[in-house]
C-alpha cells in the first residue's frame, strides 16, 4: 500500500486547483484522476467565463493546461478510480481499482456525473442513440434530426453546439421557462428564429423509440394535458443536470440530499466535511453555484485548510 | 504489439485475417471518457497478449466503417469473434468493468 501524506480525488478544476496549491506548499500531494481525468470540462466545448480565457477556448484543452501546470510542480497525476474507502480512522484508506493506497487528510473533489431519466428504454439505447455527451457524439448525428431534453446551462448548449451539426435540433423542456444563463438563452432564441432549433416547452421524455439498428423516434408526454406524440429522430440527448459522486463515502461522512456538507461560514477550514482532515471541493459539495470558477476557488481552500490540519 | 491502429482502409482486411479475437475501440480525440478506456484496455490487453488483438480506431479515420457498423458514439467498444461481432458497449467504462465484460465475452 502507498502512503501519501495528501490525496486529492478528482481532475476537475477542484481536484487541480487543490494540487497546484497544496504541492506549491510542498505537500507532494498525489492526485488520483477518478473515472473521468479532467472531469465534466472534457465534455463540453467552448468555455466563454473563465477569468482570463481567450475566445474559443475549449474545455478539454483548459483541463490539458490545468494538468501540467499540477505536474510542472511535481503534483503525481495518477489514473485510478476509488471504489472503497474506509475514513473511520487515520490514516484513511483507499481502494482503488490499480492500487491501495493510505494517507493522512484527504480532498474529495470527485465531482458530479450527469443523471439520465431512468427509463428502461433510454438504457436500452445508450449508445444506439441516446447520448449523455453532445460533444463526443455529435459528430454522428451530421445533416440527421435530434433532440435534447432538458433546461438548464448544459441543455441549451448541448442544443446551440448540435445546431451546427445537425440538420434539426429540438430542444424539449418541461417547464415553459429555461433555468440557463440569459447570455445562453439570447444565443437560443436567436437559433428558434433562424429555424434551426425548435423549442417544446411543458413536455417530457415518455419513451425512446426503435429497433435494433437504433433510435428512430421518441414519444413526449405534455405536461399539461398528459396527451403524447411521437417525434421522428436519429438521436437524442440528455442533459437534465448532474448527481455527485459521493456513493463512495456513504455512512462515513454527512451529506445532504446526497453532496458532502462541509463547514462552512467565514471562520476558516470551510471546506472541512464531518470527519477532521477529510476536505471537500467543487460540485461535490455544491449544489447551487457549481461552475468551474467557484471549483477551482474551493479547491484552493481546501488545500489551504489541508495545510492547515497537516501543520497541526 | 499489443496494439494495432485501424482506419476505414484496412479495417476488413485486419478483421479477415486475424485469427484471435478482436477487442475495437472506437475513439475520438474530441472525447473526454475516451482517454480514460482507451489506457484501460491497453492495460487488460497487456496482461495476456495473445488473448484477444486490442484495435484502436479513431473516428477522424474510421467513419464510414463506424456508419456501417452502425456505431453512434464513442468510446465504443467492440468485439469481434471470427470476423463476427458479439458484443458491444458504449460510454465511459471503468477497468474493471471492461475486465470483466470482456472476460464475459472472450
Amino acid at each position: 500500500m502507498r502512503h501519501e501524506k495528501l490525496i486529492i480525488l478528482g481532475t476537475g478544476p477542484a481536484g487541480y486547483t487543490a494540487a497546484l496549491y497544496a504541492s506549491r506548499a510542498n505537500l507532494s500531494p498525489l492526485l488520483i484522476s477518478g473515472n473521468l481525468p479532467g472531469g465534466q470540462l472534457t465534455t463540453t466545448t467552448d468555455v466563454d467565463n473563465w477569468p482570463g480565457g481567450q475566445v474559443g477556448l475549449q474545455g478539454g484543452d483548459l483541463m490539458t493546461a490545468m494538468q501540467e501546470q499540477v505536474e510542472r510542480f511535481d503534483t503525481e497525476v495518477h489514473y485510478d478510480h476509488i471504489v472503497a474507502a474506509d475514513l473511520s480512522k487515520r490514516p484513511f484508506i483507499l481502494t482503488g481499482e490499480q492500487d491501495e493506497y493510505s494517507c493522512d487528510a484527504l480532498i474529495i473533489a470527485t465531482g458530479a456525473s450527469a443523471k439520465y431519466l431512468g427509463l428502461p428504454s433510454e438504457q436500452a439505447f445508450l449508445g444506439r442513440g441516446v447520448s449523455g455527451c453532445a460533444t463526443c457524439d455529435g459528430f454522428f448525428y451530421k445533416g440527421k434530426e435530434v433532440a435534447v431534453i432538458g433546461g438548464g446551462n448544459t441543455a441549451v448548449e448541448e442544443a446551440l453546439y448540435l445546431s451546427n451539426i445537425a440538420k434539426q435540433v429540438t430542444l424539449i423542456h418541461r417547464r415553459d421557462t429555461f433555468k440557463s444563463e440569459k447570455i445562453l438563452q439570447d444565443q437560443l432564441y436567436r437559433k428558434v428564429k433562424q429555424g434551426n432549433i425548435k423549442l417544446k416547452l411543458n413536455a417530457t421524455l415518455n419513451e425512446v423509440l426503435g429497433d435494433e439498428k437504433g433510435v428512430s423516434a421518441i414519444r413526449l408526454k405534455s405536461m399539461i394535458d398528459d396527451s403524447t406524440e411521437i417525434l421522428e429522430l436519429d438521436g437524442v440527448f440528455i442533459a437534465i443536470g448532474h448527481s455527485p459522486n459521493t456513493g463512495l463515502f456513504d455512512q462515513q461522512l454527512k451529506m445532504d440530499h446526497g453532496y458532502l456538507t462541509i463547514t462552512g461560514g467565514n471562520k476558516g477550514n470551510l471546506t472541512q466535511t464531518s470527519v477532521d482532515g477529510v476536505f471537500a471541493a467543487g460540485d461535490v459539495a455544491d449544489q447551487i453555484y457549481r461552475q468551474a470558477i467557484t471549483s477551482a476557488g474551493s479547491g484552493c481552500m481546501a488545500a489551504l485548510d489541508a495545510e492547515k490540519f497537516l501543520a497541526e | 504489439m499489443t496494439t494495432v491502429n485501424v482506419t476505414d482502409s484496412n479495417f476488413q482486411a485486419l478483421v479477415s485475417n486475424t485469427e484471435k479475437p478482436l477487442v475495437i475501440d472506437v475513439w475520438a480525440p474530441w472525447c473526454g471518457p475516451c482517454k480514460m478506456v482507451g489506457p484501460a484496455l491497453t492495460n487488460i490487453a497487456q496482461v495476456d497478449p495473445e488473448r484477444f488483438q486490442l484495435v484502436m480506431a479513431n473516428m477522424e479515420e474510421f467513419e464510414k466503417s463506424a456508419d456501417e457498423l452502425n456505431v453512434k458514439a464513442t468510446p465504443t467498444v467492440l468485439i469481434f469473434k471470427q470476423g463476427k461481432e458479439v458484443a458491444r458497449r458504449s460510454g465511459a467504462l471503468m477497468k474493471s468493468q471492461l475486465e470483466k465484460w470482456i472476460n464475459e465475452h472472450l
